[in-house]
């Protein structure tokens, strides 16, 4: 945006009276001037009313002077009375006629003095008339003759009638100047309307440009700036130079917007150091410590923060961590009690400590300002559980600092979350080292448990052997009795062997990361049918496998063992008063996709369902061969890919043995349609 | 002259040896039996050292029968030592184990196993896979004249 015009610094205020002034004033004036020029033109429209009317004035003297001179005329010539009708007619009408034409010229004294000159000589040539009427009438005609043939009374008539008519020529001036006049105010008047609609116009654009400039586009940026900084854009500077209010309110806003981006990523260090500090890597407690001293350093813009851990039982200060490369010169170092009064009293009082000016200070030794050059100190106590057990201290040590009461309680505000962490730490770590203790132990008892069996097996099959090769070579030889305890000695050894080889499959169960693969059910259910077809065969067994099975991200070794073991079961378990009914098929969802082995047989009291996944558990039937193990091993496999296993049985109906793998391939084959649809649109 | 060539039987416990050789006697293999309780004797035996310095040249086994449980030297160790060395690499080896665990497999089979069967618990049985091993190994399988 541009820079606003700038008044000089004149306030807002005084600005818009400025603007009304620039904008009100001219169009005032030209108002007054306008109406001026029309009472002008009035003026002058009366004037040559005025004249106009001197002008018929003038006339109906002249006419009155001819009546006067006709009348007189015909009753000298006629002797008639009748004639002279006419002639006081005139002289009765002339004494108003010259009233108003004197009313009208008012006061012009070149034409007063002509009217005055007119009515002296009519009034005189009247006087003579009448005088030379009243001698006609007395019957002498003499002077009537003389007044004719001396041409006395036509000289005074002329003169009279030259008067006029200079009178005349004289109005008829003065109208015509008059007229000029009147025509020249009506076009300006004219024109001026024009100009003056123009110049209002002009003035009001000026007004308003002037308004924008100085408030309304100020007003505009300020808002448009705090919408950008609502919307969480960076703040750039406001384009307003003036310093007016407007001014101060945007430099103000520009400065706690500064100040707001500042305590959002102050807060924003502030909640990493959460996320950090959760992380526990494989450095540990002092990692953890080490990230919580750079970002407390960070978040406050100090030199140097010093995470101190109080060691009640020597009673002195262990430095966990510092921000920086002070960490690698300060690590593990430890700071007396006295040297850091400070510190200590941050944390017994539990309350932040602030030291503006530490040279000020009068103590002779203070460590954080004779060792480590310290000027200015903020400690805070980390707390937990109760207690304090440490301090974060932020130092200046470049100039003296004041912290802000912001500053203070943002840094215990961190302490508080860098304490939690801190614990949760310690906790975890001791609780690592009791897991790892335990872990360790428990991985030895299960070696040695397995190298044990495995011993075991050896004289085990050895006994059997030698069993079977005493009944090979002495069969007979002995009484019966011996034979069969041979016998049983063999088969006994047999078992133990048996036995021992399935603990050992349990064990291993797990110890060997197997290869996940694809593993389609429906093949490894056909193979382990196809494994126990004789007895299936001898049981006469229905048997019935589901069409489609979705494909199991699992070892395709351990699915068999599963599926052998259950279908195994199933056998073994099945009634004897009825046709073994065997089915394999699936339930659940396509993203937890759940296989089961329901059979017909004996089925399983509620008492012992929880029992028979444990090993060596065996249910009744001595007769049916086995170790007991198979259901342990089918547990131990589904719980290793975190899948689940359970049975629904009803004594003497059946049994239903669930379990539940992880389904391969639905995001995979979700990704491949959709970047198949991708191509085929592109 | 393979008919002649012994048999060598590495193995620790003694009443297994003893078992071993009854078995390839009632089986009616020919060959002799050679036991030996661990992989450093059976060494000994193929390089004509030790106890073993004077036996004839020419008695190089016609099949090595080999324990993997074994002190001193193992089954796995034996078999790669004695695989690593050209003249003693032809000699088939037979590993008879009692572990069932198909890593003990892989790891055999890698390391140069020629077969491998599994201790069945029954001396009938044992007779039986005697027998296999003196037929297959002893008559059957051709191995080069000059070893």
């Amino acid at each position: 945006m541009r820079p606003i015009l700038n008044f000089g610094g004149l306030s807002v205020r005084h600005k818009v009276a400025l603007i009304l002034a620039v904008t009100m004033l001219p169009v005032v004036g030209l108002m007054v001037l306008y109406l001026t020029t029309i009472r002008q033109l009035l003026v002058v429209e009366d004037e040559v009313v005025r004249l106009f009317a001197m002008q018929m004035q003038t006339q109906t003297i002249e006419a009155l002077v001819v009546d006067m001179q006709d009348g007189f005329r015909g009753f000298v010539l006629a002797r008639n009375e009748k004639f002279l009708d006419p002639f006081y007619a005139s002289e009765e009408g002339f004494d108003p006629a010259i009233h108003r034409l004197k009313d009208a010229i008012s006061e012009d004294k070149n034409q007063l003095r002509l009217v005055t000159e007119i009515e002296k000589n009519v009034r005189s040539l009247m006087q003579r008339k009448k005088w030379l009427i009243d001698a006609v009438r007395l019957g002498q005609l003499q002077p009537v003759r003389t007044h004719i043939e001396s041409g006395e009374g036509q000289s005074a008539l002329d003169r009279i009638r030259a008067d006029l008519k200079t009178l005349e020529d004289v109005q008829r001036a003065i109208l015509h100047d008059q007229q000029a006049r009147s025509n020249r105010l009506a076009s300006f008047t004219r024109y001026g309307l024009g100009v003056v609609v123009v110049g209002i116009l002009a003035l009001w654009w000026l007004g308003s440009r002037m308004l924008t400039r100085t408030i309304t586009g100020p007003l505009a940026a300020l808002t448009a700036a705090a919408q950008e900084f609502d919307s969480g854009r960076p703040c750039t500077p406001i384009p307003i130079v003036s310093t007016d209010e407007l001014g101060r309110l945007a430099r103000t806003m520009e400065e706690m917007e500064e100040r707001i981006a500042r305590h959002i990523s102050q807060m924003e260090a502030f909640h990493a150091i959460g996320k950090d500090v959760i992380t526990i890597g494989p450095d540990g407690l002092e990692g953890v410590l080490k990230r919580i001293a750079d970002r407390a350093g960070g978040v406050l813009n100090v030199d140097l923060c010093l995470v101190l851990l109080w060691n009640e039982t020597i009673g002195c200060w262990k430095v966990g961590a510092a921000s920086g490369p002070w960490h690698e010169l300060l690590r593990q170092s430890v700071l007396i009690r006295e040297e850091t009064p400070f510190a200590f009293q941050a944390l017994t009082t539990g309350a932040p400590q602030v030291v503006e000016d530490l040279t000020a200070r009068p103590e002779s030794v203070l460590q954080v300002r004779d060792r480590l050059g310290g000027k200015s100190l903020l400690a805070v106590p980390l707390r937990g559980q109760g207690e304090a057990f440490g301090i974060l201290a932020f130092v200046h040590t470049r100039a003296t600092r004041a912290f802000t009461e912001w500053e203070v309680r943002l840094a215990q505000q961190f302490a508080d979350q860098a304490a939690i962490a801190i614990t949760n730490v310690r906790l975890y770590e001791a609780s690592q080292q009791r897991g790892a203790g335990l872990q360790s132990r428990l991985q030895q008892l299960e070696r040695y448990a397995a190298d044990m069996a495995h011993d075991l097996k050896g004289p085990a099959r050895r006994m059997a052997e030698l069993a079977s090769l005493l009944q090979m070579d002495y069969k007979g030889r002995w009484d019966e009795r011996a034979d069969r305890y041979l016998a049983w000695l063999k088969e006994n050894g047999q078992q133990l062997m048996a036995r021992i080889e399935e603990v050992l499959r349990l064990a291993r169960i797990g110890t060997i990361r197997e290869a996940v693969e694809p593993v389609a059910p429906a093949e490894v259910i056909r193979e382990v049918l196809k494994g126990c077809e004789g007895q299936v065969q001898r049981l006469g067994a229905r048997v019935r496998v589901a069409e489609r099975f979705p494909r199991l991200a699992c070892n395709r070794v351990h699915l068999s063992q599963v599926m052998d073991n259950l279908v195994r079961n199933a056998v073994k378990y099945s009634s004897r008063e009825r046709r073994l009914e065997l089915e394999v098929g699936i339930a659940g969802t396509a993203s937890e996709p759940v296989l089961f082995v329901r059979d017909n047989g004996v089925g399983i009291a509620p008492s012992d369902r929880e029992r028979i996944f444990d090993p060596f558990e065996r249910l009744g039937r001595d007769e049916v061969p086995g170790t007991g193990i198979g259901l342990a091993i089918v547990k131990k496999i589904i719980e290793l890919y975190q899948g689940r296993v359970w049975v629904e049985s009803e004594p003497g109906q059946g049994s239903t043995f669930f379990f539940t793998l992880p389904p391969y391939g639905e995001l995979e084959s979700a990704e491949v349609k959709q970047e198949m649809r991708e191509e085929r649109e592109a | 002259m393979q008919q002649r060539r012994p048999i060598l039987v590495v193995e620790d416990d003694p009443v297994d040896r003893e078992m071993i050789g009854l078995a390839f006697e009632r089986a009616k293999v020919e060959n002799p039996v050679v036991t030996v309780s661990d992989g450093q004797e059976a060494l000994d035996y193929l390089n004509a050292e030790g106890r073993f310095s004077d036996r004839p040249a020419l008695d190089v086994p016609a099949v090595i029968i080999l324990d993997l449980n074994m002190p001193l030297m193992g089954g796995h160790e034996f078999l790669s030592l004695v695989k690593a060395k050209p003249d003693n690499a032809l000699v088939p080896i037979v590993v008879l184990t009692t572990s069932q665990f198909d890593q003990d497999l892989i790891q055999s089979y890698g390391l140069g196993a020629n077969s491998c069967i599994t201790k069945p618990g029954d001396f009938e049985q044992l007779v039986e896979i005697a027998r296999a091993i003196g037929s297959y190994w002893c008559r059957i399988n051709r191995v080069p004249e000059r070893i």
